[in-house]
């Protein structure tokens, strides 16, 4: 372990310096509830309004 | 041949409901039918279908070929393959949890390959207390691991998703590092041998997402815990070949003690909040089951290796903290009601999220065709002996036959298994490392009486479990409660006082409504008057004349691993000397299951 900064203590300065590596990775998101049968229609209905 | 299998186990379970159908419908309707009788029949298919169910995987796991395991030596990999060693945390005992850090990362140093693994402990902790533990632990821990092998630490201050969240918020921060994780629980312990042969299959097979192993329940104290420990011992290898023999590409994922490709499982497994409030919306919470799920509609395959040896894990070692933890499972089980008709899932992963939630489900159909079974006498219209005025009377058939061949079927789909794994294990010579076929046969019958004499008692929890998740209770985050002492007789009672109400009112409906069922309803509600007396008395050590003379011996137990024993070493050095007030154990009062109930939305998210 490095030397232990002024003012702060050992273990705290020991729980710091565990923290993780960066290497970030992405987690997207995943679709599980499927879309309601009236969002996919709204698109529809809109365009009859339209008319 | 996968396919043709779940056919034949899936036919089995018809078959033996429609059996049961068949014998019921024949008792029921002898004196007359109502409506409730055809009701008590379906009832009683469905749970026959499931303990037929289980009965099938216990017949296709003695079936299965057991030859394959771990090898001793550990197997080469290249150097260059980094795995991490996952340690959730959250409220528990830190100087337990490092300690089993300490010596897995002892095991893998020995095998010269500590340089390949790196241990992550992310703690959710929240408590302050026990977060300052943490930190001294942390330090007791950086002395006790060797140089080769590195150990994190980072402690989220608010914990999004719980465990499932904990462990996406690692692969965010630090996954591209590394090839595989290695995801464990905080009471886990693996032997370095077992990860170094983890990562040798996953680097076998490029598909493969995903490898589960068999943890064995280890370190039991309890008569309770002991015969759970015995129970996932002797059987479980036994069910868990048969689960092997039905999981094609789409195997079990129980959340710890398994390795995932780390690319596979960070392109697979983001889960999304569910629309609406817990106890069905929320955070999903048995999130292993649904990331099993996703990897494999992305065409990994998931596996479950149950011959991998050296795989551990611990076990509540009372009915109060088991029912705790089952409370937790069914409403995550429950959750899953809502992604069955998610996009993309395999059927079987469908079909798996049926029997989590049949796991749960069973006990108040249970219940129900109890409670249907005294109330049905009553309704039964008087019989008409004199169909046809001025000839003989006619009496109804009485159906014993049938009765006591659907009991004995019953009887038969819940212990047979366990006495064909007794004899499995004579013939085969397996019986030998748990002290041999006598221990083991007294074993069997100790358990197969506490599992009998606590299956009322654990019916009424489920059942209760169930109507709070239906009524849209949370039951929040409870830590695991893995070093609880044994349970008083008051702690008990504050427990399972509700239980035994609720079977004297069931004896006195029996004896009103039905009074020639009361002895098989006795049966039931016995133990259940007697829930208090057994929760307590089952939570006591079980150091004297059964433990002495093997009763519940298990193979970990005989010969415990060589990682157990270190694990075993470390803590018992670490706690003689450490100063008192920093070192003390984590130490948390049994509270009534009452107390882990919070209204919906008011649980932790």
């Amino acid at each position: 372990m490095m030397g232990v900064p002024e003012g702060k203590s050992r273990v705290r300065h020991l729980v710091e310096e565990s923290g993780l590596p960066a290497a970030p990775m992405a987690m997207p998101e995943q679709t599980l509830v499927r879309q309601r049968r009236g969002l996919l229609l709204r698109p529809l209905m809109q365009w009859f309004a339209l008319r | 041949m996968v396919t043709l299998r779940r056919i034949l186990s899936l036919s089995f379970a018809i078959t033996m409901a429609a059996i049961a159908s068949f014998l019921a419908a024949g008792y029921f309707y002898a004196d007359g039918v109502q409506w409730l009788d055809p009701a008590r029949v379906v009832l009683l298919a469905i749970s026959t279908a499931w303990l037929a169910w289980g009965a099938g995987l216990a017949l296709n796991g003695l079936l299965s070929a057991r030859g394959k395991r771990t090898p001793d030596a550990p197997p080469q990999t290249a150097p260059a393959v980094r795995t991490a060693v996952l340690v959730p945390v959250y409220n528990e005992d830190p100087a337990k949890s490092f300690s089993h850090v300490a010596a897995m990362t002892r095991s893998l140093d020995h095998l010269g390959i500590g340089g390949q693994f790196d241990f992550a402990i992310l703690s959710d902790t929240n408590d302050p207390r026990i977060a300052r533990q943490e930190e001294f632990w942390l330090d007791r821990l950086k002395g006790e691991v060797g140089e080769a092998c590195q150990v994190f630490y980072r402690r989220r201050e608010s914990n999004p998703g719980k465990k499932a969240g904990n462990i996406a918020d690692f692969i965010k921060t630090s996954g591209a590092l590394y090839d595989y994780l290695i995801i464990l629980d905080a009471d886990s312990l693996m032997e370095g041998v077992t990860m170094a042969e983890m990562v040798r299959r996953m680097e076998a097979d490029p598909e493969l997402g995903l490898l589960q192993t068999l943890p064995k329940v280890v370190h039991a104290r309890s008569f309770f815990g002991r015969a759970i420990q015995f129970s996932a011992s002797y059987y479980s290898p036994v069910y868990a070949g048969g689960l092997a023999m039905l999981q094609g590409r789409e195997g079990p994922f129980w959340g710890h003690n398994a390795i995932v490709r780390t690319r596979a499982f960070a392109g697979s497994c983001g889960l999304p909040e569910l629309p609406g409030r817990p106890p069905f919306g929320g955070h999903i919470l048995s999130h292993d089951y649904v990331e099993a799920a996703l990897l494999a509609r992305n065409g990994w395959r998931v596996r479950l290796d149950p011959d991998l040896r050296g795989s551990f894990e611990e076990g509540p070692d009372n009915v109060v903290d088991f029912a705790k933890r089952d409370r937790r499972w069914c409403q995550g089980n429950l959750q899953h009601s809502r992604l069955l008709a998610a996009p993309g899932l395999k059927a079987w992963n469908r079909f798996v999220f049926i029997q989590g939630i049949m796991a749960y489900v069973a006990a108040p159909l249970w219940a129900l065709f109890l409670v249907a079974s005294i109330v049905a006498p009553a309704m039964k219209v008087i019989p008409d002996y004199f169909p046809v005025p001025g000839l003989l009377p006619v009496f109804p058939r009485v159906e014993q036959a049938n009765a006591l061949a659907l009991l004995t079927g019953v009887v038969g789909l819940l212990i047979g298994p366990k006495l064909l794994i007794l004899l499995d294990g004579a013939v085969t010579g397996r019986n030998r490392r748990f002290g041999g076929s006598l221990r083991c046969f007294f074993s069997v019958v100790a358990e197969v009486a506490c599992t009998s004499l606590l299956a009322p008692v654990m019916m009424m929890f489920q059942t209760r479990a169930v109507i709070q998740v239906l009524a849209g209770l949370d039951a929040g985050w409870p830590a695991a409660n893995r070093e609880a002492d044994r349970v008083s007789l008051g702690e008990a009672w504050a427990a399972s006082w509700w239980i035994v109400v609720a079977g004297s009112l069931t004896i006195g409906a029996a004896y009103r409504l039905a009074p020639d069922y009361l002895p098989y309803v006795m049966l039931v509600t016995g133990p259940q008057l007697l829930a208090p007396l057994l929760i307590s008395g089952t939570s006591f050590a079980a150091a004297g004349l059964g433990r002495r003379f093997g009763l519940f011996a298990t193979v970990e137990e005989r010969v415990p691993a060589s990682v157990m024993r270190l694990q075993e070493g470390i803590l018992l050095r670490w706690r003689s000397d450490v100063p008192a007030e920093a070192g003390e154990a984590v130490a948390r009062p049994i509270q009534p299951l009452r107390d882990t109930h919070t209204p919906a939305g008011a649980g932790r998210t």
